[in-house]
């Protein structure tokens, strides 16, 4: 039967290739070009990153994009980010143009990806870990109206993989406090869920040894690497780090780096 | 500095990672838009899930220059976007009535058979799906399937048990012992035949 499905499902790909091959044929190459190498030079150089008009409309596909590429043209129009240059500065601390840790400059404006993108269908499919990516921005609370996460950027270091920064003031330590209570138990939830597919992951709220406050750290496997989310919490004050799988910079070197800063 | 293919004529200068990029677009997206059908099932989904995962794969990775890597995360992005579902359940779902005309002739016997494939692989779940394409079209060992999908090997034994159960019954042509190793997927006589 292996062999019939095989070629059930061959002859209805090949049948896609030939109509996609037909319909494509001068290729649109320039048009991805121009769609993707502003986003990496953001993505590269935290360069805030830039409208894309015309790419990702939902349902269109590339279709949208034609052979000529007519519908990414205000894209064209669109100049590509010249990167800021990431000098590091050794005074720097979390929040200050130049903050470096661990030999890499933190590169404003980028965000590291979601525990659904690195953790894949089982992660997406329960509520529970998908509700990290709010704790990872530091949104919601009991005082969701005053002191709004700010996005700091993210180390991006040689593999490419990134470690995001957000920080957060509390109104009280009393919301900060219960703000960690609550990721404690949604990961908690998530954990449960992941390992309902086999997968291993862990979530715990820990003291750090030799820094003051404590942390929730939720790790989650993504393939022969790990997602990891840790908020640590010191007072009022939070931050949020998010470690992409094979990010160069740990997210312990974050918090510590963070503490320094803070508490001097 | 490479210049390659159609953007080079057009005078520019490539860097490595745009080379890939242009071989993948000339030689390779049909047969990726092929692969995004099998999942998704209905066209403007599937070229969708492969331009998003072009746009992220070339976006994100840092070395892009070997073409056969490139596309390998291609279609592993393409298969978790497709489990995440985003945009494209509604899309697909729209559209399913335009893809598959029960009542229509078919143009030839192949497109009529590649249409009653398609339609039995709509009666499945997502999963179902994913691990039918990855473990059967794209020939990975169950084990590879789970990890590309980040489920269990016993989930994917589950979800192929319960599709080819499915298509058994759907089409015919598609019936005896299955021959996979990991088939714990023991499946009863095949009923066959077209309803």
């Amino acid at each position: 039967m292996s062999t019939q499905l095989k070629d059930m499902l061959t002859s209805v790909a090949e049948e896609e290739r030939a109509r996609v091959d037909a319909a494509h044929r001068d290729g649109d190459t320039d048009a991805y070009v121009r769609t993707i190498r502003p986003r990496r030079a953001a993505r590269r150089a935290g360069v805030a990153a830039v409208a894309l008009v015309g790419v990702g409309v939902a349902g269109a596909g590339y279709l949208a994009l034609g052979p000529s590429g007519t519908s990414l043209d205000p894209a064209v129009e669109t100049p590509t980010p010249t990167p800021a240059a990431l000098v590091s500065d050794p005074d720097a601390v979390a929040g200050e143009p130049g903050w470096t840790v661990a030999d890499v400059v933190i590169s404003p404006g980028v965000t590291a990806m979601t525990a659904a993108e690195a953790v894949g269908a089982a992660a997406a499919d329960s509520v529970a870990c998908g509700s990290l990516e709010s704790f990872a921005a530091l949104a919601g609370g009991t005082d969701a109206s005053v002191g709004a996460a700010k996005n700091l950027g993210a180390f991006v270091g040689e593999s490419g993989a990134a470690t995001g920064v957000r920080l957060r003031s509390f109104e009280s330590v009393e919301d900060a406090q219960t703000y960690l209570g609550d990721l404690e138990s949604i990961a908690g939830r998530c954990v449960t869920d992941l390992e309902g597919e086999g997968m291993q992951a862990r979530a715990s709220r820990i003291a750090l040894t030799g820094l003051p406050g404590e942390a929730v750290t939720a790790t989650l496997p993504a393939g022969e690497s790990v997602w990891r989310l840790d908020v640590h919490v010191i007072g009022a004050d939070a931050v949020a780090i998010v470690t992409e799988p094979g990010a160069d910079v740990a997210a312990l070197d974050v918090i510590a780096a963070w503490v320094e800063g803070a508490v001097g | 500095m490479a210049r390659t293919g159609e953007a080079a004529g057009r005078g520019l200068t490539m860097n490595r990672w745009q080379g890939v990029l242009d071989t993948m677009i000339r030689e390779r997206r049909g047969a990726l838009v092929g692969y995004a059908y099998l999942l998704a099932g209905d066209r403007p989904t599937a070229e969708d899930l492969v331009h998003d995962a072009i746009i992220r794969t070339f976006t994100r990775a840092r070395r892009l220059d070997d073409p056969r890597a490139a596309e390998a995360y291609v279609r592993r992005t393409i298969a978790t976007q497709f489990l995440n579902g985003r945009r494209s359940r509604a899309v697909a779902r729209a559209k399913q009535h335009l893809l598959v005309e029960r009542d229509a002739p078919p143009a030839d016997q192949t497109a009529g058979e590649n249409a009653e494939v398609t339609r039995a692989l709509g009666l499945l779940t997502r999963r179902q799906r994913a691990c039918v394409v990855l473990r059967h079209f794209e020939d990975l060992s169950t084990e590879e399937t789970a990890e590309r999908l980040g489920i269990s090997t016993g989930s994917v034994k589950r979800y192929l048990h319960d599709a080819l159960a499915v298509l058994r019954e759907e089409l015919r042509g598609l019936d005896g012992a299955d021959d996979r190793e990991d088939a714990g997927v023991r499946v009863v006589a095949p009923r066959g035949g077209r309803r």
